[in-house]
């Protein structure tokens, strides 16, 4: 089977780009004393993902673990396409969505219902079968009669039901988690394991950047392990924890 | 870059649904709270029409009211989403950081949806004013009919303008605080208020002025029913032309805007 996605030695760099490096003030400056202000052509950048080099086959489901700030999140927004590598090559054969959202795309003065219909949109470019995903959204997050108010008068545990409903109502081809999905109030939690089960089980491919064993080992068979930046470790997920378990400690 | 760029027309063209709700959905939210609404776009108008009419028509000795007032009622119409777009253009990127940074959002989606919620407020303020004016001077109706080739020109030419402005702002901080002591100066220095005639020896540099030039074609069409066919195409194509120059530049930046926000 060809590989889904094919990262070939690639390097992201994100640049840090503090106010004055385009303060118009600086730019005048240096362009009437020709330059000579300019110190250094480099700018200073992060190298958050170093030199990686991997391929996914269809259907894999690959843990990403690594401490914070190793390059998860970093590599879930490459491979998604929110990033673009500064150098390397990256193939992919499939969109991969990520689940990296918290927040909403409507203002918080809107009801649950334009929430909804404003993703549903984002998603399906039509209002096609909108009405079952508002009765399954509605249904599934609890929230009732609730979702025809504004999201400001939201609890916080109501706001991450919805959300959590919202982002799992899809199936998608490949699919990339970066943990913390919130999942609300206790009496959610039950629930809300079991439709992110079936929903992570259904997806083609999966990505899940984690720190919690359990989880990694229930859908994951192959373990990537990232510190700063590089793909220190690739192999069977029991073999990837053991090394990250020796690795930190 | 030929794909890519087909790549990005099609991505507005398919997001257009999207954008278009998500717009509508800001303007809801900026009237929540109120019993009027979006009416309130019309009336704020109107009402600044008849206050600013009744003083600067006084101040420029206006001799015929009725004339003056359809010709700033207009003139501030057409000026406001102009003003508007380009003030707060610079903040798009960063007012969406977020989606940004954690979906599969494209940066021109947030253009676009700004872009909408100027067009949608617009239409809105401007069929309450019309409806109003229609009072004043009925012959408008007809002249309804010579604009069309104006409004479109209107909404190129804020949309490639918030193109630009939204990715120079958002790359130079400082034009978020430059930009609306240039729009102050423009509305002044632009013959809006008062007759081109008022400029004097400076009456040359309207016709210099693009956001003039925009506004004068769509006012007059609207007022005198001047259709101005030859010219209207010829900024029509310029309008095309720099639009494409926009969404090249932005095709240019794109990968990097992430970064600045």
């Amino acid at each position: 089977m060809d590989p889904i996605i094919e990262l070939k030695n690639v390097t992201l760099e994100i640049p840090l780009f503090s106010s004055s490096d385009f303060n118009l003030k600086k730019k005048i400056i240096k362009s009437v004393t020709g330059g000579s202000l300019k110190k250094d052509n480099k700018k200073p950048f992060v190298k958050a993902l170093d030199s990686i080099t991997l391929s996914v086959r269809p259907g894999e489901k690959i843990a990403l673990i690594g401490h914070n700030g190793s390059g998860k999140t970093s590599f879930i927004r490459l491979i998604s396409g929110i990033y673009h590598p500064t150098r390397g090559s990256l193939k992919t054969s499939v969109e991969v969505y990520p689940m990296i959202q918290r927040s909403f795309i409507v203002e918080e003065e809107l009801t649950g219902v334009e929430s909804a219909k404003a993703h549903y949109l984002m998603m399906n470019n039509t209002l096609k079968g909108f009405q079952n995903f508002l009765e399954d959204i509605t249904e599934f997050s609890g929230l009732g009669d609730f979702i025809f108010l504004p999201l400001k008068t939201y609890s916080e545990g109501m706001s991450s039901r919805l959300m959590f409903a919202l982002l799992t109502y899809q199936y998608h081809e490949c699919l990339a988690l970066d943990e913390g999905l919130g999942t609300g109030d206790k009496q959610f939690y039950e629930k809300a394991q079991k439709r992110l089960n079936s929903f992570l089980n259904k997806s083609g491919s999966l990505f899940i950047a984690s720190h919690s064993k359990e989880l990694l080992r229930k859908f994951c068979l192959r373990g990537l392990v990232f510190s700063s930046g590089k793909l220190i470790f690739d192999g069977e997920i029991e073999e990837a924890l053991a090394f990250y378990e020796e690795y930190i400690y | 870059m030929k794909n890519t760029f087909i790549k990005l027309l099609t991505y507005i063209v398919k997001t257009r649904r999207t954008f278009w709700f998500t717009a509508t959905s800001k303007t809801k939210a900026r009237y929540a709270r109120t019993s009027l609404g979006s009416f309130w776009l019309g009336i704020s108008t109107l009402f600044t029409v008849l206050c600013l009419g009744l003083v600067y028509g006084t101040v420029f000795n206006v001799s015929n009211f009725r004339e003056y007032f359809l010709y700033l009622g207009f003139g501030l119409l057409i000026w406001t989403p102009i003003c508007e777009a380009i003030n707060q253009a610079p903040l798009i990127f960063v007012k969406n950081a977020n989606s940004l940074k954690n979906s599969k959002i494209k940066p021109i989606f947030f253009v676009c949806q700004e872009w909408a919620f100027q067009i949608q407020s617009f239409l809105q303020a401007f069929l309450i004013v019309f409806l109003a004016f229609l009072f004043v001077d009925p012959n408008i109706l007809w002249n309804l009919g010579f604009s069309l080739i104006h409004f479109i020109n209107l909404f190129l030419f804020i949309f490639w303008l918030q193109i630009f402005i939204s990715l120079f702002g958002t790359k130079f901080t400082d034009l978020f605080q430059l930009l609306p002591v240039i729009t102050n100066l423009l509305f002044l220095l632009s013959p809006i208020l008062y007759q081109k005639k008022n400029l004097g020896g400076f009456a040359f540099t309207a016709d210099f002025n693009p956001i003039f030039q925009v506004l004068r074609l769509l006012r007059n069409s609207l007022i005198y029913g001047d259709l101005n066919i030859k010219i209207g195409l010829l900024i029509f194509f310029a309008n095309i032309l720099i639009l494409f120059l926009s969404l090249y530049v932005y095709r240019k930046m794109e990968k990097n805007i992430i970064f600045y926000i």
